[in-house]
């Protein structure tokens, strides 16, 4: 298994806000994009928060973007300037909405506007428009799910990520429960992908409650590491941290904190507020803490020259003198520019990891989705394995993560927060929405028999901890299950096919006896799902529409209580949609 | 004084477009695009094939009268035309059918009042009010035009539409049967070629069919737990044509009925991979257009993916 270590699944609705849009534009505005095109960005970014937990405002909001850009000649002239991709990715943009825009979605026009570059060319052409538009379409997603799926659908079978929750929302309380909800759906990330989502809260000690909301989701929601982001405006040294290191000192809990100059920051002079060397003393006082230096303090430290400089040198002397002391790779962009800075990267790294400390200490992260300003995380991972050396890519991503994340090695159980995962994962293991990866079978193989757990594979997605699950089953169970069929335990009876139930008589009725029967069980089901509070989805408003579309689920003889209820998920939207799910 | 068909179909129209008309605020139209269906057409007869081209239209007007918490009163207009073209045009034995149709229809169900959704718990059922499940009442009449694909003989047909549905399988309840009455006829027939019109054979005429189906779990009363999926299946049918003349009733083929009964058992998981469910039974008679009784062993396997 491989480890992404430094990666982001929070969607821009669960982070925005009015003042974190500034967070993110200045962010924009950093990585080099027209400030022009960062304003077109910021309409987006402004209607997203107007519109935050709609269901179709990612896709309406990308559309948007497009569309300021192709009516505006100066933007486009701005954009063509970037660079010679850039360039001819608006010529597509221009040359589409010239041939018939309305008729394209904007998945459609993004995919033709990306069609061009490989997974080579992708890391090498630098940012472009086109970068930035996928960049908006993954945040502007609707959900964590959705954006957690895009970036699995990228690995291999076993591979993990380790998401880094972010509390860059206003901490003076008001938006405690949008960063809650941001940590409640990226425990479900857990369960959906069990074993390769390792998620790390995030701490902001300018949140007063801090310290209780992390321990919180690491004793009880899955959670083995904290993430800290100094930048946004806080001291690492400062009183409120301290039951933060106590704690991750005493059980062993990671620590990863951004550490280069770019990023988020609140303001210019925050930035050295990532500095390593602020973590000296702390070391002192916290011995054995385990701390991962995110970006390693910034590429360019490791590409100018021989000796590793700023930053990176900084937190490599600090590796020196504490064996907690790591760092990671992620948003290393620069070596792809190519040349002499290219190879210098590279020998540093083989150097890094050929000498000790050192070799045992730095570990693989892309900081998806961020990093898609500038490329796709296939080819993100496809630049590192084609210009590592043999087993360098091992050591980074398998050999050194497992150990800073305190995975289980041989038969141990793995550290403090790996266990608490494991226990996380078992008490819900009724709701796992796919197959746990192979070391996470092995740890529930040791502190539980093996046979007490079971998946529930996603193509049989049938969960207590979806509302319109259990409002279709409450309904079944009322009018259309025999006493037997009630008996049968949830799990079970969803996957009931319509022959089975009374409603249907298979060839002892005429078909128009059975489309009556059918009739019914649709539009009662239909009016069950008012009654229950579930309003229509967009393009389900017409109560014939619904109708037709559940009654068509129903008249297959084939088709399983499930999977009427997800046709009804796709149809109305349940008062719990968006709210963060509960755990065991 | 009226005749009784031409009452009928004037009720009808009438029915129909006031249903139309009457209160459309809170009513909603579902539209959309005709469906289109190449095909190929084959005659067992003549040994020739021909391309088709198939249509069909649906278009629909509802309104519910009920409030959500209420049985629910519906009321729909409908308007459907489907219809092919053979290149062969002896291939093609389906009218050209056009009907404009308004039903009324009481879901006698009354929701559940289930408590607040909390998730990976089932509903309290000490703080929830189940469904009400008594059926369905359907009344419904319609107008319609068929024709064949040379537009050389017309019809005007209309009818009516009865019955009550019931979807339940045990207790008394579950005696009742599903029972649909249909009633209709063939109100004005015009030919382009008056040297095809014969004796009695453009006579309007009508016609009357009765579904009736029942499905008893009567297994749910039987001690073992393994036989409790069994269940009894009935199925009557019947269809009469009135003032067909009489060398079509001589030959008794005005009138057809058919009686099907048997036992089915539904798994409650696949067996064999794959097996959901038997049913085996017996029928007798017939279904228009089939026209000579018979006697039938009925074998019924439900398969499907696990």
């Amino acid at each position: 298994m491989r480890i992404n270590c430094h990666a982001h699944v929070f969607n821009m609705a669960s982070v925005l806000t009015n003042a974190t849009v500034d967070v993110l534009l200045r962010r924009l505005r950093s990585e080099g994009f027209p400030d022009k095109l960062v304003d077109a960005v910021r309409g987006v970014l402004e209607k997203a928060v107007a519109h935050a937990g709609d269901y179709v405002a990612g896709d309406r909001l990308v559309h948007e973007l497009l569309h300021a850009v192709a009516g505006d000649v100066s933007l486009s002239n701005a954009i063509a300037a970037m660079n010679e991709t850039s360039r001819l990715q608006v010529n597509v943009l221009n040359a589409e909405i010239l041939e018939d825009f309305v008729e394209h979605a904007a998945a459609d026009l993004l995919g033709k506007i990306l069609l061009a570059g490989d997974e080579e060319s992708d890391a090498r052409h630098g940012r472009t428009f086109g970068d930035l538009l996928d960049f908006a379409r993954i945040g502007l997603q609707p959900s964590i799910d959705d954006v957690t799926a895009i970036v699995m659908e990228q690995l291999d079978g076993d591979d993990a990520i380790v998401p880094l929750a972010m509390d860059i929302t206003d901490p003076r309380g008001a938006d405690e429960k949008l960063y809650r909800g941001q940590l409640d759906h990226t425990a479900a990330q857990i369960l959906a992908w069990p074993g390769r989502v390792l998620p790390f809260v995030g701490v902001n000690p300018k949140r007063g409650n801090t310290f209780l909301i992390a321990k919180e989701y690491l004793t009880n929601r899955g959670f083995v590491g904290v993430k800290l982001y100094p930048s946004l405006g806080w001291d690492v040294g400062c009183d409120a941290m301290k039951p933060v290191y106590e704690f991750c000192q005493a059980n062993a809990v990671p620590l990863l904190m951004h550490c280069s100059r770019g990023g988020f920051y609140r303001a210019g002079e925050d930035i050295e507020r990532s500095a390593p060397s602020l973590w000296a003393p702390l070391l002192e006082a916290y011995p054995g803490m385990k701390i991962c230096f995110g970006h390693f303090g910034g590429d360019s430290g490791l590409r100018k020259g021989m000796l590793p400089t700023g930053w990176t040198h900084d937190i490599i002397e600090l590796m020196k003198s504490h064996p907690g002391v790591f760092a990671d790779i992620a948003y290393h962009n620069g070596p792809m520019a190519g040349g002499e800075e290219e190879a210098n990267y590279f020998k540093a790294i083989s150097t890094l990891l050929t000498l000790a400390p050192c070799k045992d200490r730095v570990l693989f992260g892309t900081d998806y989705w961020l990093a898609r300003m500038q490329l796709r995380e296939g080819s993100y991972w496809h630049y590192f394995e084609k210009s590592l050396k043999p087993g360098e890519m091992e050591a980074l991503a398998t050999r050194n993560a497992s150990l800073f994340l305190g995975l289980p090695q041989g038969n141990g159980n793995g550290t403090w927060s790996i266990q608490r995962y494991v226990d996380f994962v078992f008490r819900n293991r009724h709701a796992c929405r796919s197959a746990p990866a192979a070391w996470l079978v092995a740890a529930l193989g040791n502190r539980y028999r093996p046979t007490d757990f079971k998946t529930v594979p996603s193509d049989r997605y049938w969960s207590l901890y979806v509302e319109a699950h259990v409002r279709v089953y409450s309904f079944f169970r009322d009018v259309d299950l025999t006493p037997t069929q009630k008996g049968l335990e949830f799990a079970k009876a969803g996957g009931l096919v319509m022959s089975q139930l009374p409603h249907w008589s298979g060839i002892f009725a005429g078909k128009t006896t059975q489309d009556e029967k059918c009739s019914y069980v649709a539009e009662c089901l239909d009016a069950q799902m008012a009654a229950d509070g579930a309003v229509p989805r967009q393009g389900f408003e017409s109560a014939m529409k619904r109708c037709s579309e559940i009654k068509k689920a129903v008249s297959d003889h084939g088709t399983k209580i499930r999977e009427v209820a997800e046709r009804v998920r796709e149809i109305y939207r349940f008062r719990s949609d968006g709210k963060a799910p509960e755990f065991k | 004084m009226m005749r009784p068909t031409r009452l009928l179909l004037t009720s009808a129209v009438v029915l129909v477009i006031a249903g139309l008309v009457a209160s459309p605020a809170d009513a909603e139209w579902d539209l959309s695009w005709p469906t289109l269906r190449p095909g190929i057409a084959g005659g067992q007869e003549e040994k020739e094939l021909g391309l088709s081209l198939g249509y069909e239209i649906s278009e629909g007007y509802a309104r519910l009268i009920s409030d959500p918490g209420s049985f629910q009163w519906s009321v729909r207009a409908r308007f459907e035309s489907s219809g092919s073209y053979v290149w062969a045009e002896g291939l093609n034995p389906a009218p050209w059918s056009t009907v404009l149709a308004f039903d009324a229809a009481l879901n006698m169900f009354r929701p559940a009042v289930n408590p607040d959704f909390v998730p990976g718990e089932l509903p309290d059922e000490s703080r929830r009010v189940p469904a009400e499940n008594h059926g369905r009442l359907r009344l419904g009449l319609q107008v319609g035009h068929e024709t064949d694909q040379s537009f050389e003989v017309h019809q005007v047909i209309g009818g009516l539409v009865a019955g009550y549905a019931n979807i339940r399988t045990v207790g008394w309840a579950g005696l009742l049967p599903t029972v649909l009455l249909f009633g209709d006829g063939v109100l004005m027939v015009s030919r382009v070629r008056d040297d095809e019109v014969l004796a009695g054979a453009d006579e309007t005429y009508a016609r009357a069919r009765l579904e009736a189906s029942l499905k008893h779990h009567f297994g749910e009363y039987l001690p073992t737990s393994s036989l409790k999926p069994l269940a009894l299946y009935l199925d009557f049918r019947y269809s009469r044509e009135f003032s067909r003349g009489e060398a079509w009733e001589e030959t008794d083929r005005h009138k057809a009925l058919y009686v099907a009964g048997g036992i089915g058992y539904a798994f409650q998981e696949p067996v064999f991979w794959c097996l959901r469910g038997v049913a085996a039974g017996v029928s007798y008679g017939r279904i228009p257009p089939v026209e000579k009784d018979s006697t039938v062993a009925l074998v019924y396997v439900d398969l499907g993916a696990p």
